[in-house]
Formats: C-alpha cells, sequence, structure tokens
C-alpha cells in the first residue's frame, strides 16, 4: 500500500493510500483559508442594546495562535494522517462554537443587561472553512470506516448548546425571550408546509394519473406548470387577495370557516398551487416514460388495467414522481416564509420583523432555522426516496 | 419572397417575443394601469412615485446586472471544476449549489441584509448566489456531457486543451449552458421582487406597500408588471435557447 506509483489516484500529491477525488488537497486549502482570516478577523460585535451600532471585538492573542492552528490542523493531518482528518475537521467547527461562547460571555459580563453580544464576520469565516474542511474529510475518507469522523462534531455542539455555554450569544438570548411563541411559529410554519403539500398531493396525484393517458390534457399541464412558475410567489400571494376577500364577503358563511383575503387561506391556496406544479408536471412526466414496451408485456401476461397501474406503471414512475414531491415540499418551506407578509405567520414572521427594525438577531432567528428545515426535509425525503425505491427494487 | 417553409419553427416564440414586451410598454404607458386597477382600489386613482416605468428599469436592471455577474462567475467556474483531476472541487460545487437551490431565496436575501445592509447590496448579492445555480450546475453538466471520443479526435488533431476548449468543449456546451442562463434570468426577476422587502425597490416595492395597506389594485399593478417582465425575458432570451423553461428533471 505505497502512495507513489499508484495509477488509481492519477493525480499529484494523493493523500491517501486508497483512491481519493482528485483535487481533495485544494478542497481542503480552500477550507483552511476562510478559517486563517476568521480567526484574525473580528470575533464578537458589542452592542449597548439590540438596534444600537457596537464595537467589534478580536480573539485574545491566545486564542488567535489556537485558531491559526487549528485552521492548519486538516490540511496537516490530510498529509500525514490521511483516516483522522475528519476528527481534525471536527475539532475547527466545535472550537468554533466554543470559542464564540467564551467571547460573548467574556463580552457581556459586566455589562447592562440589554447589551448583546453578536457573532461577527469572523465567526461566519471560520465556520464556512470548519464546513467546507469537514467536507474535504469526508472526500477524503470517502468508502472508508472514518468517513463517520467527519461528522464527529454533531455531539459537542449539541452539548455546547444543551450546556448553556452559548446562552451569552445574541440570537439565543433573542430566542429565549421569545420562547414559546418561536416554538409556536414553528409549529405554524410546519403546519403550512404540510397542509400544503397534503392538498397538493390531493389534488395533483389523481390530475397527474388522468392526464398521463391523454396527449393534449398532458401537454396543458406541463405548458401550465411552466407558465406558473414565471410568476413570482409574492405576486401570487398578492393576486390570490383580492378574489378571496371578494369570496368572503359574497358569502358570509365563507367568512365563518376562516376564509379572508390576509392570513391563512390565501396563503394555503397559494402554497397549493406551488406545490401542484412539481407534483402534476414530475407524474405526468414519469408515468409517460414507462416504456410501451414493459406495458405491452405486461398485458400479454395477462394484467387486468387495474394490476397495470398498480404493479407496472406506479413503481417504474414513483423516482421521478417523489422527486417531485421532494422539490415541492422544498420550495413550500420558502413560499411559507413569504406568505408571513399576508399574515399567515411562521418564521418568516421574524424575517419581516427583523427587516423592520434593523434587528439582526431577529432575521437569524427566522431564517437559520427556515433554512436548516428545508435542508433537513430535503435530506428526510431523499432518504424516504432512497427507501421506497430499494423496496420496489430499483435501489441505487 | 423568401422560400424557407413558414412552418419550420414552431410558431410560438415570436408571437411571444412581440407579444409580452408590447404588452409590457402598453402597461407603462401613464395612467392605462392605474385606470384599468381602478375598481380594485375603491375609486381611487393611484399614483406612482417614482413613476412605474422606473421601477422597471430597477427592476430590469437588478436582474441583468445579477446575471452578468453570474456569467462572470459561474462559466469560468463550471469550466475550472470540470477539468480532469479536479473531481473533489466538482463535488463541492455541486454540493454548494445544492445548498443554494434548498435554502430559501426570502432566507439567503435575509441573511445578506446584515452583512451588507439594506438596499440594492443584499438583493444583488442574494439575486447573484440564487442566479448561480441553474448556471453552474447547467453548465456543469454541458460540459461533462462532452463525449471522450471527441476530446480524443481534438487531442490528435494537435489542439492544446485551451483550443479544446474554446472551440470544442464549449460550442458542444453551449445550448445547455444557455438554457441555465435563461432558467437564472428569468427565475430572478420574480426574486428580484422580494429584494423590495429589503428596501431595493423595483416593481416589488408596489406589491409590498398594496400587501401593507391592503390595497388590492397596487398588488395588481407590481404582479402584472413582474409577470409581463418575466414572460419578455423569457421570450426574448428564447430566440437564442431554444429548449424550454427549467427543464424538468
Amino acid at each position: 500500500m505505497s502512495v507513489s506509483g499508484q495509477p488509481g489516484a492519477g493525480v499529484r500529491g494523493a493523500y491517501a493510500p486508497w483512491s481519493v477525488p482528485g483535487g481533495t488537497g485544494t478542497v481542503l486549502v480552500l477550507a483552511t483559508l476562510p478559517m486563517l482570516a476568521g480567526t484574525l478577523l473580528p470575533w464578537v460585535l458589542l452592542r449597548p442594546n439590540r438596534l444600537a451600532p457596537g464595537d467589534s471585538l478580536r480573539l485574545p492573542p491566545a486564542l488567535v495562535g489556537a485558531g491559526l492552528l487549528l485552521a492548519a490542523l486538516p490540511l496537516l493531518t490530510a498529509r500525514l494522517f490521511p483516516r483522522l482528518t475528519g476528527l481534525a475537521a471536527s475539532l475547527a467547527v466545535v472550537a468554533g462554537f466554543w470559542a464564540l461562547g467564551t467571547q460573548t460571555q467574556a463580552a457581556v459580563a459586566g455589562q447592562a443587561p440589554f447589551a448583546r453580544a453578536s457573532a461577527a464576520s469572523g465567526v461566519w469565516l471560520f465556520w464556512l472553512g470548519a464546513g467546507i474542511a469537514t467536507y474535504g474529510a469526508g472526500l477524503l475518507t470517502r468508502s472508508r470506516p472514518e468517513r463517520w469522523l467527519a461528522w464527529a462534531w454533531g455531539p459537542p455542539v449539541a452539548a455546547l448548546f444543551l450546556s448553556g455555554h452559548l446562552n451569552a450569544w445574541s440570537v439565543l438570548i433573542e430566542g429565549r425571550s421569545e420562547g414559546p411563541r418561536w416554538v409556536q411559529e414553528l409549529g405554524q410554519h410546519l403546519r403550512l408546509v404540510g397542509e400544503g403539500l397534503g392538498l397538493a398531493l390531493l389534488i395533483g396525484v389523481p390530475l397527474a394519473v388522468w392526464a398521463s393517458g391523454r396527449e393534449r390534457a398532458a401537454g396543458t399541464v406541463l405548458g401550465a406548470a411552466n407558465a406558473v412558475q414565471t410568476l413570482p410567489s409574492l405576486a401570487l400571494l398578492g393576486l390570490l387577495i383580492a378574489p378571496l376577500s371578494a369570496l368572503a364577503n359574497a358569502f358570509p358563511a365563507l367568512r365563518a370557516l376562516g376564509i379572508s383575503g390576509i392570513g391563512v387561506a390565501p396563503a394555503l391556496t397559494a402554497l397549493t398551487l406551488y406545490a401542484l406544479l412539481p407534483i402534476l408536471r414530475n407524474g405526468v412526466v414519469a408515468l409517460r416514460g414507462v416504456p410501451s414496451g414493459t406495458l405491452d408485456a405486461a398485458r400479454g401476461m395477462g394484467m387486468t388495467p387495474a394490476q397495470l397501474f398498480w404493479r407496472v406503471r406506479l413503481p417504474l414512475a414513483l423516482p421521478v414522481w417523489l422527486s417531485g414531491v421532494r422539490q415541492a415540499a422544498v420550495l413550500l418551506v420558502g413560499v411559507a416564509a413569504v406568505a408571513a407578509l399576508i399574515g399567515a405567520g411562521g418564521l418568516g414572521t421574524y424575517i419581516f420583523k427583523g427587516l423592520q427594525s434593523a434587528a439582526t438577531d431577529l432575521i437569524l432567528l427566522g431564517a437559520v432555522p427556515a433554512a436548516l428545515l428545508a435542508l433537513g426535509l430535503d435530506a428526510a425525503l431523499r432518504g424516504l426516496e432512497r427507501l421506497l425505491g430499494r423496496h420496489f427494487g430499483r435501489g441505487p | 419572397m423568401t422560400s424557407v417553409p413558414a412552418s419550420r419553427r414552431p410558431s410560438r416564440v415570436p408571437w411571444g417575443v412581440i407579444v409580452w414586451p408590447a404588452l409590457l410598454a402598453f402597461c407603462l404607458l401613464p395612467g392605462v394601469l392605474p385606470r384599468l386597477v381602478q375598481p380594485l382600489t375603491a375609486g381611487e386613482r393611484l399614483t406612482f412615485e417614482p413613476p412605474l416605468w422606473q421601477l422597471t428599469l430597477t427592476h430590469l436592471g437588478l436582474v441583468l446586472l445579477a446575471t452578468g455577474v453570474v456569467l462572470l462567475i459561474g462559466v469560468p467556474l463550471a469550466v475550472v471544476v470540470t477539468r480532469p483531476g479536479r473531481e473533489a472541487l466538482r463535488h463541492l460545487t455541486e454540493t454548494l449549489v445544492g445548498l443554494g437551490q434548498t435554502v430559501p431565496t426570502f432566507a439567503v436575501l435575509a441573511l445578506a441584509v446584515p452583512a451588507l445592509g439594506f438596499g440594492w447590496a443584499p438583493t444583488l448579492l442574494g439575486l447573484i448566489v440564487y442566479g448561480l445555480v441553474p448556471v453552474v450546475s447547467n453548465g456543469v453538466a454541458g460540459l461533462l456531457s462532452v463525449e471522450g471520443h471527441l476530446l480524443d479526435a481534438a487531442r490528435g488533431m494537435g489542439m492544446s486543451p485551451w483550443q479544446r476548449l474554446q472551440r470544442v468543449e464549449l460550442p458542444l456546451a453551449l445550448p445547455v449552458l444557455l438554457a441555465g442562463v435563461r432558467t437564472s434570468t428569468v427565475y430572478n426577476v420574480g426574486t428580484a421582487t422580494i429584494g423590495a422587502a429589503l428596501g431595493a425597490g423595483g416593481l416589488g416595492a408596489p406589491i409590498i406597500n398594496g400587501l401593507s395597506q391592503q390595497n388590492p389594485g397596487l398588488v395588481l399593478v407590481g404582479a402584472v408588471l413582474a409577470a409581463l417582465l418575466a414572460l419578455s425575458l423569457d421570450a426574448l432570451l428564447g430566440l437564442v435557447v431554444s429548449s424550454p423553461l427549467s427543464p424538468a428533471e
């Protein structure tokens, strides 16, 4: 197992005695640079209250030295002990959170209770670099048991959050003061996404099955799906207000059901319409994409139309169709954030409140969970796709 | 008289090129849109300060500037990461592009505010980040789809790597790349409306004002103009690109 002369690695500066994608060294260099810059830049922004301008504080010299060392560590480890690169990268991630905790605590110690210590540019750059380092470590140890080391930062970071080490960070102070209301808005966000997706599935699945068998209908559905996507989501939300408020005025019974121009009803209508497009498009494309030879063979085996659908067409169409459902779900997390503008609630409430009062922490309190929610939903639905794919014997 | 048969190309493309910009120009004539939405505003005549054509130009400027920067960054990036021996960089780029596609646009725009303040700058950054997604992913896909034997033939003819890129790879990847540019530009017309919440102006301003004042007429003015702008740009870019908007996955 010698590094030199191994044709599989094929690249100059091959790091590990196993096959590694070319350019992994460059990825780790790309990870080091933001971490070095982040260590030298301001780390904490201390403001007398949550809106006032503040002072930038840098890391103390000892921590700057440690930070520079940690920044270079993944690259060095990749050269010397490639198996442990994930550990080095995870160490950098944890150190970033730990240093943010100590520095914010030190900054607000002895200040008035309104003082806020937030993360400055250095922290974000350091996190960016550390994140790329874990990614590079994952590539370096891909298809090896050590790849799990690139996720080793998870438990310590969770412990730092749970132990209250980061409680002096301004975003968590805002979060604590919002407390139960934040949980409520998160629940509202999830409910909007879930109900929008559910309604879209209820309408879209039968419609896609119906349209996939008809040439003209399929063309119309695909055309309409593409046309509505050019319409900005903000515009669609706005346009639904007029007809729905007119409807509520004309039929007071509907108003009793909670339908009005502002609030959840127009938001839910817009979310359903938006989710309908990828579900319909991918459904029609997937169902029409089943090879006619396969269908003929199934018919020749004496399958009834119902058997043909459940046993042949649906399983074959499912992967592409499910990826449409996933696109719809991810899209809805974003549209639901904008829906806060028409009073539907959700995490977007915090983003708009933060934008109106120029309060960065409120923006972060809305935008970061919304982004994580989208990423988590994407990962979960990808997992479900793989699971179902394996169930139908089409796993990757 | 031309001898080219009239029915060779579908007539949809030229129609869109004429109809949508014409409708947009008609709506921008002074007084046309306010009169059209008068029934929705309880008889009140809307006035716009700055005028609507100026809002439209701001919007168009934001989108085109973002597209320009996206091309300057995205095309070299796609070329760099598709060179042999840089698979890891390509994986990183694809992961980051996937992140850009998954993270909500509004969150990206809002997160740019703490770094850049209010106004044009965070909106432009958000538009660039979001616009890079289709351009880079289509550019990478296009360059990767160039078949190996064509590159071998080019190498056999004595072409340098630069000549191969310039004369073989880029021309072959161009249709897919341009389709990405079209998608990016059209979607950014929609994304830029959200920029009004960050103080960037543009056609989102009447929409957001209308929503907060509960004035559907105002919302309709912004929404109609933004939709017409998106359809016009889509049709005009369709002259260069022959494939339809947003190729299905």
